[in-house]
């Protein structure tokens, strides 16, 4: 088929939970782009995640508005934030710990988000996500 | 009971609605070059208030493309000139143009602007135009989801044109729709010719799944043999041998590169329908398939976009 690329849009949707509120709603309506086939289509394909984690998909939207999307992993924050057991970063980054994580969860989380990191080395990945539990005002244990 | 997929979504929209603060601001910015509108998109991202959604289209009819972010919170205006500065340094507040976004009901501004398409005597339509197709012979639901063929391009709607002036001369018995996308055209043929036999191939997995789902959905799921496909060296297309119509609505550079083989696939007296080429570019193709056998035909132009007729005498 003739397909050519008309955009592209980037958006976090909650596994099993797209709808066609904000942002969904006006970020594809405003492109004509099939908001309850795409609605349809994520929920189906996240149905064996955890309910609500959220996921950054790429759709790629043609010039017949017929789409294709793509699914990457959770953003590190997530992850942290569920080893930690917060619910949020701290809010003075530098003076009030949020938190906590160790060595090994930041591995184990490196280990899940290698595959969007451009890396296939397990010590460089865990040394990013540790830095964004630092960025989070999550102290880093052994 | 069971839900429907539509339940669920609806029942969560309603939830969401109830509880989230709908006031929306875009953030639109006109750029260039597509490089540069993804860095900006990737800055964007890391600034705090961070965008929830973002999307990078080709600006019609200005040549460039255009950066819409939504936000939540109203975005620091200062704050992204200023990251953007080492990539964009022409940039100022006064390309920041911003905009409440209006509360609307998104899915029905979605399904207005998929509207059936009418191809002679062919309506393609979405589920939610299932009424105006009512009682239409030729109707073929088709979901803008996710394999090309919604007939909402020039090149598809060409093809359905060009296949019917053909139809109403003389019947095919076998058709092969190669890169058939959602199935569009190897259904409307099934439909159209109810005795023919027809194949669809593609190279795209999705785009097979999909196209089975719309056989299916119309009724012509025993006529269509489906199979994923890289170009025409498949056992399934060597079985059938030869056919009497072949579409192929691919681009101009697949259909040359194609042109020798697919040119023999194609049987005495058969014709070839090729679209997906712009204006520009029919002499190209056309010199490529005549070169491979075929004799021109016809062509006839879309909005810019051509659908070439060969036969092979």
């Amino acid at each position: 088929m003739a397909k050519k690329i008309d955009g592209y849009i980037n958006l976090q949707v909650k596994a099993g939970q797209a709808n066609p509120a904000p942002p969904i709603g006006p970020a594809l309506g405003q492109r004509g782009v099939n908001i309850m086939e795409f609605c349809k289509t994520f929920n189906a394909r996240t149905k064996d995640m955890e309910p609500g984690t959220p996921i950054p998909v790429k759709i790629t939207v043609f010039t017949d508005r017929s789409f294709t999307f793509e699914m990457k992993t959770p953003p590190a924050s997530h992850f942290l934030k569920k080893a930690a057991n917060v619910t949020s970063g701290s809010k003075e980054t530098g003076r009030v710990s949020a938190g906590t994580v160790t060595m090994a969860q930041v591995r184990e989380i490196a280990k899940v988000k290698m595959k969007d990191l451009n890396t296939d080395d397990v010590e460089a990945a865990a040394r990013t996500i540790a830095g964004s539990a630092r960025s989070m005002g999550l102290q880093v244990t052994e | 009971m069971r839900q429907s997929p539509d339940a669920h979504v609806l029942r969560s929209t309603r939830d969401a609605l109830l509880c989230s603060p709908m006031a929306l601001t875009r953030l639109s910015i006109s750029i260039a070059d597509a490089h540069n509108a993804d860095a900006l998109s990737g800055v964007l991202e890391t600034l705090d208030p961070a965008p929830s959604a973002q999307s990078i289209f080709r600006d019609e009819p200005v040549s460039g493309w255009r950066l819409d972010a939504y936000y939540h919170a109203a975005p620091d205006l200062a704050l992204i000139v200023a990251a953007a500065q080492t990539m964009l340094p022409s940039l100022s507040e006064a390309d920041l143009v911003l905009a409440a976004v209006p509360e609307e009901n998104w899915v029905a501004v979605s399904q207005a602007a998929l509207p059936p398409i009418a191809a002679g005597p062919f309506l393609i339509h979405g589920s939610h135009d299932r009424a105006a197709a009512r009682g239409k012979r030729y109707a073929i639901q088709i979901e803008a989801g996710e394999a090309f063929g919604t007939a909402h391009h020039a090149s598809t709607r060409g093809c359905l044109l060009a296949f019917e002036r053909m139809v109403r001369r003389q019947s095919f018995r076998r058709v092969l729709d190669l890169g058939c996308g959602s199935g569009v055209l190897g259904i409307a043929a099934a439909k159209r010719l109810p005795a023919a036999s027809v194949v669809a191939t593609d190279i795209d997995e999705v785009a097979i799944d999909v196209a089975r789902a719309n056989a299916r959905l119309n009724g012509v799921a025993g006529q269509l043999t489906l199979a994923v496909a890289a170009g025409v060296d498949h056992a399934l297309l060597r079985n059938y041998r030869r056919f009497d119509l072949v579409f192929a609505n691919i681009l101009a550079e697949p259909l040359i590169a194609l042109a020798p083989r697919l040119a023999c696939r194609v049987a005495p007296g058969g014709h070839v329908i090729l679209s997906g080429l712009l204006n520009s570019e029919r002499h190209a193709v056309r010199a490529s398939y005549v070169a491979s056998g075929l004799t021109a035909h016809t062509a006839l132009s879309f909005a810019g976009w051509t659908v070439l007729i060969l036969r092979r005498p």
